[in-house]
């Protein structure tokens, strides 16, 4: 091994810096799923009738269906009876109503995680929610957002205080029906956030998750609701980590953007759940559906994800562009080293007249990984005037791991105009020689090629975050230069 | 009324077939049936049978095929004419150059070239590919031995017309092209007319350094029913360079599926396809680099009016040991039509690190700044959009190396252009 | 102004996508007569240009444009362009897989037959084309390479004026001719526009700068700001335009 290769492979063998367990007392649902758990979940939400009756209906379509097939993943069958799907610290008396209520425990794994949580203390201008295996334990800033009249709380708090805008929002971008890990999360989600922000305000601060699966056996089943009422605006960030265990747990989120007439949601992912050991142990199993609906004109929803962590990543977070001169943009990182798999991309739907959609991915794949860019752009009859560009490229460090690209471009109005173009190549020798060189140790050199090779989209991604997906970037790819 | 295409014939034509008394065939036959009995005709739930549904099209009687289009000639070539799926050895020259009728090889239990048929590039699990093993009977092997070189170009002549051709369960050709260390040919295959349903299967064996083009002209009718397959294995240094033209059918498709299995194999692959109403073209290409060092190019473009669909699906698979390989893809549309319909699929699956490979696809209609240019020097509309797709498609036919096989193809662009002059010409 | 009216604009409206972008402009340009217009970007010069070439997109909503005694605008661009009209373009644009050759013989051709007149064979095509190639110092080589692609800045736009010679148009419209090009190169397009200078044919300059004019002597020159003509004058007023900038003219003008 070339001593680059070393000094790679050292960085690459970073241990995963989220793994430690916090020792909390936690109250579980009965194993396993049935009618009982579910019904289990809704009453210690106390949701209303027509929730529960949402709930049972999707899980029993769940379980008519069976498990997509299509990714390039592979992984053993997932025995779902052994699993929890409701596992929640053990509250004081009840949930929380203040920062000085909630467990200390808690507030020492988020400051741990590098998300403090006590305000005086937190990144200003991002409000934070905090979700715990299946609850939120603190919403911070929600009084000041309350003055311009954004809503912003956990899912299950949402149900209780506007019913009314989660009944009406709730299913229409991701239907109960829609796929077998969507429609589970239908039946058994747990918490997760809810946003709304009403008509012409602009939402003063970024609005943040930070996901945390803590407990072991236990799969995490959020769902997230954002709504940007007419020519309202939002940036919202999401973060996710676990602990580092042997076995592999389910990670099945809904996600559902709703963007009105000149509305626009920014919308970015740092997804580091833990990825696994090195021998391929461990790690989340992320199955995300993500999808916006750009309803009115003029509305715009962009999605920006790092995705770094999970063993298998399944997630195609896509944009319906409903409204006319609405826009979609996707912009991705999808790295994958040792053992992982990452089959990720996006769907641009042009139904409006003058829709455009931009995607930008960037695939990398070190050690064993193999990863797969897989996207979909379709043009309607109706869609006149619709432009689409699509870039992906993808860098392959190491000759064990693999990078495919699966885009499906169909197009059915002669006025759309779509462009496709995809490279793959290796760290080029040239770039890295240049750099050292010039006294550029190899790791630097390296971080630096990949780095500029995900400019792009590192750019699109809010201040606060940037910092810290530069850094996971390097550390995840400078290890795999062989 | 003319009969549908029935699973339970073809299996039943296939059980009889494979009772002919040549060992190795039944036996190849026997496995082609048990594995297509498994998996029936290819639907759209197949992911390489997405966006062309052939159960579908052969579930529709078949209408009036309309006037047929002559067949190009080919000057100064020798010719293997085929009727219906027939070879009628009297109107062709085989003998000059050595090509066997399949039924000829297909009767001999000690054949040489048992070893070949069926098992280029084979591909256990396609079922178009079964069907036609198991049901083949007409076709011809081309061997061309070591260091020669064709002097005139193979043309393979299908004509179909008549009640014959309609037979909804359909004819399945089987062309097997072996090439020795060196040995050059020239291969150009001419369709014309309406098969209710035919299947074409080439199997193209090049030896180190051997050299094969390749060039498929399908002109069919508006009934035609066709699905055809060019499998491939390239050996050391060897070079498959084809050109595909499609006026696609009611149901048209080509797949290419090309190993190229040793170091500094080329394959370099130009399409057009023009794509009138009611007419579907299937253009699909796998090509396998496994050796190392090993390049290829691939350029389709295509013009669909009416109310058309063409479909474009290209795989460059780059295996683990196939390092340096370089591999370049493209795919480009016309859509005049706001009925037509255009899906791409362009792939790439690379496990090999040291590597360049690039796809790129467009779609859209002619560019409206040339077209206003081009008026604004006086040219009317319609002849600045057949100018304009003219231009388009001609960078394609400029990869074909000779001359008159050049100005064959441009003459047909030309032929459709003036054909479907009415709905190019956008109405003022 | 001379005898003849070849072109005469009245009270010209017309937007871009929505966008009002000429208002009001009114010019009469007489038989072989050089009228030059200046003005500052997104004053609508360019508008101007593709309005009376008829492009997509460029919708007049009021005013009238008499062509040689037509009605300009009822005419599609290619009946515009067998009247007479030739728009030299700022941006000629590329096109592969059309040699220059195909293309101007398809041009020459197509306006004979839009005049009702007989079409050239090969061989006197040929002579013309490179006879009138051969003045404007376009090689042989270029005229066999696809339209456009490839070329450099200042052999797109000597092939424009190459294109001008062999269609002979009645009013040839200079769209920022002078755009990209270093001076040696401006010189010789410049040469090439003087050659053609007739009695019968009428030019319309359009530039930002003053310094085409200094080889392209105009009649006359008019200063454009905000979609119409705000002040008219000889070639001096170039000059001054020069020395004192838009702002100060367009200031007193106003």
């Amino acid at each position: 091994m070339s001593q680059e290769a070393e000094t790679l492979q050292e960085l690459a063998d970073q241990k995963y810096k989220y793994g430690f367990v916090t020792d909390i007392e936690s109250e579980f649902a009965p194993k396993g799923l049935s009618e009982e758990v579910v019904r289990y979940i809704s009453k210690k939400k106390n949701e209303p009738d027509w929730m529960l009756d949402w709930r049972l209906s999707a899980y029993r379509r769940w379980l008519t269906m069976t498990e997509p097939k299509w990714a390039r993943v592979h992984y053993p069958p997932i025995d779902f009876q052994d699993a929890y799907y409701y596992a929640a610290p053990k509250p004081k008396d009840d949930t929380p109503k203040s920062l000085d209520e909630v467990d200390p425990e808690l507030l020492k794994t988020y400051e741990k995680l590098g998300i403090p949580l006590t305000e005086q203390k937190m990144l200003s201008g991002v409000a934070v929610d905090a979700v715990f295996d299946s609850v939120s334990v603190v919403t911070t800033f929600k009084a000041k957002l309350e003055e311009v009249g954004v809503i912003f709380c956990p899912i299950s708090e949402a149900l209780v205080k506007h019913p009314e805008l989660v009944r009406k929002y709730l299913g229409s971008v991701v239907p109960d029906t829609d796929n077998f890990y969507a429609t589970l999360n239908s039946a058994v989600f747990s918490d997760g956030s809810f946003v709304y922000i009403p008509e012409g305000v602009r939402c003063p601060m970024e609005l943040s998750t930070y996901f945390r699966i803590n407990a072991s056996k236990t799969g995490q089943f959020e769902r997230t609701l954002i709504i940007a009422d007419k020519g309202a605006y939002v940036s919202y960030l999401e973060g996710c980590t676990a602990p580092q265990r042997d076995e592999n747990q389910l990670h099945a989120a809904v996600v559902e953007l709703v963007a009105l007439d000149n509305a626009e949601i920014k919308y970015s992912t740092v997804q580091n759940w833990y990825p696994g050991d090195e021998n391929g142990r461990g790690g989340i199993y992320n199955f995300v559906t993500k999808r916006g609906d750009c309803r009115g004109v003029n509305s715009k929803i962009s999605w920006t994800q790092v995705e770094t962590g999970s063993a298998i990543t399944w997630k195609y977070p896509s944009c319906v562009l409903r409204g006319d001169n609405s826009v979609g943009e996707f912009y991705s990182i999808a790295i994958a080293n040792h053992y992982q798999q990452a089959d990720t991309g996006t769907k641009m739907i042009h139904l409006g007249r003058n829709t455009k959609s931009r995607i930008i991915s960037k695939g990398i794949s070190a050690g064993l990984a193999q990863n797969t860019y897989r996207g979909l752009v379709r043009v309607h009859q109706k869609a006149a005037g619709a432009r689409n560009f699509t870039q992906c490229d993808s860098l392959l460090l190491g000759s064990k791991c693999g990078a495919h690209t699966v885009p499906y471009i169909e197009s059915r109005n002669p006025t759309a105009i779509l462009e496709h173009e995809a490279t793959t190549s290796k760290i080029s020798d040239d770039q890295l020689f240049y750099c050292i060189s010039r006294g550029i140790d190899t790791e630097e050199a390296v971080a630096l090629i990949v780095n500029g090779f995900c400019r792009e989209v590192l750019q699109q991604l809010p201040m606060e975050f940037a910092v810290e997906a530069q850094k996971l970037v390097g550390i995840s790819l400078e290890g795999s230069v062989g | 009324m003319s009969e549908i295409t029935s699973l339970n014939r073809l299996l039943d034509r296939m059980a009889g077939f494979e009772r002919g008394g040549v060992p190795w065939l039944d036996a190849l036959r026997e496995e082609a049936r048990t594995l297509f009995a498994g998996s029936g005709l290819p639907t759209r739930r197949v992911e390489a049978w997405k966006y062309s549904d052939l159960a579908r099209a052969l579930a529709k009687a078949a209408e009036g095929s309309g006037p047929a289009r002559p067949a190009p000639e080919i000057p100064g070539a020798h010719v293997a004419l085929f009727e219906n799926g027939i070879l009628n050895e009297g109107q062709s020259t085989l003998a000059a150059i050595g090509a066997i009728p399949l039924r000829q090889v297909l009767a001999d239990p000690a054949t040489p070239f048992a070893k070949r048929i069926g098992h280029v590039n084979p591909q256990k699990n396609h079922a178009l590919l079964n069907l036609n093993t198991a049901l083949m009977e007409d076709g011809l092997v081309l061997h061309v031995p070591a260091g020669v070189s064709l002097p005139a170009p193979l043309h393979l002549r299908y004509d179909w017309a008549g009640k014959e051709a309609a037979d909804p369960d359909g004819r399945h050709l089987r062309i097997v092209l072996l090439l020795e260390e060196g040995a050059e040919a020239t291969v150009v295959e001419a369709h014309s007319g309406s098969p209710g349903f035919a299947t074409l299967v080439n199997e193209v064996h090049l030896a180190p350094k051997a050299k094969l083009t390749h060039l498929r002209f399908e002109r069919l009718g508006a009934a035609a029913r066709q699905s055809a397959v060019t499998l491939g294995e390239l050996f050391a240094a060897s070079s498959y360079k084809g050109f595909y033209f499609s006026e696609g059918g009611l149901f048209s498709r080509h797949e290419a599926l090309l190993e190229l299995r040793d170091q500094e194999a080329h394959a370099e692959i130009d399409g057009i396809y023009l794509v009138g109403d009611g007419r579907h073209c299937d253009n699909t290409t796998i090509l396998a680099h496994a050796g190392v060092n090993t390049s290829s190019q691939q350029s389709f473009r295509g013009v669909l009016a009416g109310d058309s669909r063409g479909v474009y699906q290209g795989c460059v698979r780059v295996l683990t040991d196939a390092q340096e390989t370089d591999a370049r893809q493209m795919s480009r549309t016309l859509l005049l039509s706001d009925r037509a319909e255009m899906a791409t699929k362009p792939e790439l699956e690379i496990l090999a690190d040291n590597v360049k490979c690039s796809h790129g696809s467009t779609a859209g209609e002619l560019d409206t700044a040339a077209l206003f240019f081009l008026r604004t020097r006086g040219i009317p509309e319609a002849d600045a959009r057949a100018l304009l797709i003219e231009a388009f498609l001609g960078e394609g036919i400029a990869t074909i190396a000779s001359e008159p096989l050049q100005n064959l193809a441009a003459g047909l662009v030309s032929d459709w252009l003036a054909f479907h002059a009415s709905e190019i010409a956008h109405a003022e | 102004m001379s005898e003849t009216v070849m072109l005469e604009i009245e009270d010209l409206h017309a937007t871009v996508q929505g966008k009002e972008i000429l208002k009001g402009l009114s010019l009469k340009v007489g038989s072989g007569e050089v009228h030059a217009i200046m003005g500052p970007n997104g004053a609508g010069k360019s508008t101007t240009s593709y309005t009376l070439a008829g492009r997509e997109g460029y919708d007049v909503t009021s005013g009238r444009v008499t062509f040689k005694g037509a009605d300009l605008l009822a005419l599609k661009p290619e009946e515009r362009a067998a009247k007479g009209i030739f728009l030299a373009f700022q941006y000629p644009l590329e096109i592969p897989g059309v040699s220059t050759l195909t293309f101007l013989k398809t041009a020459v051709n197509a306006q004979a037959k839009l005049r009702g007149e007989p079409p050239l064979d090969a061989a006197q095509f040929l002579r013309v084309a490179r006879e009138a190639a051969k003045m404007l110092n376009v090689s042989e080589d270029m005229l066999k390479r696809p339209l456009n692609v490839g070329f450099s800045g200042g052999e797109k736009k000597r092939n424009e004026v190459l294109q001008m010679a062999l269609l002979k148009p009645s009013l040839a419209i200079l769209d920022e001719t002078d755009s990209g090009l270093d001076i040696d190169a401006m010189k010789l397009v410049a040469e090439g526009v003087n050659a053609l200078r007739a009695p019968d044919r009428s030019f319309l300059v359009i530039t930002h700068y003053q310094r085409l004019l200094d080889y392209i002597v105009p009649d006359y020159v008019h200063i454009f700001a905000d979609g119409r003509i705000v002040r008219s004058g000889d070639k001096t007023l170039a000059l001054r335009l020069e020395e004192q900038g838009y702002d100060a003219l367009i200031g007193k003008a106003a």
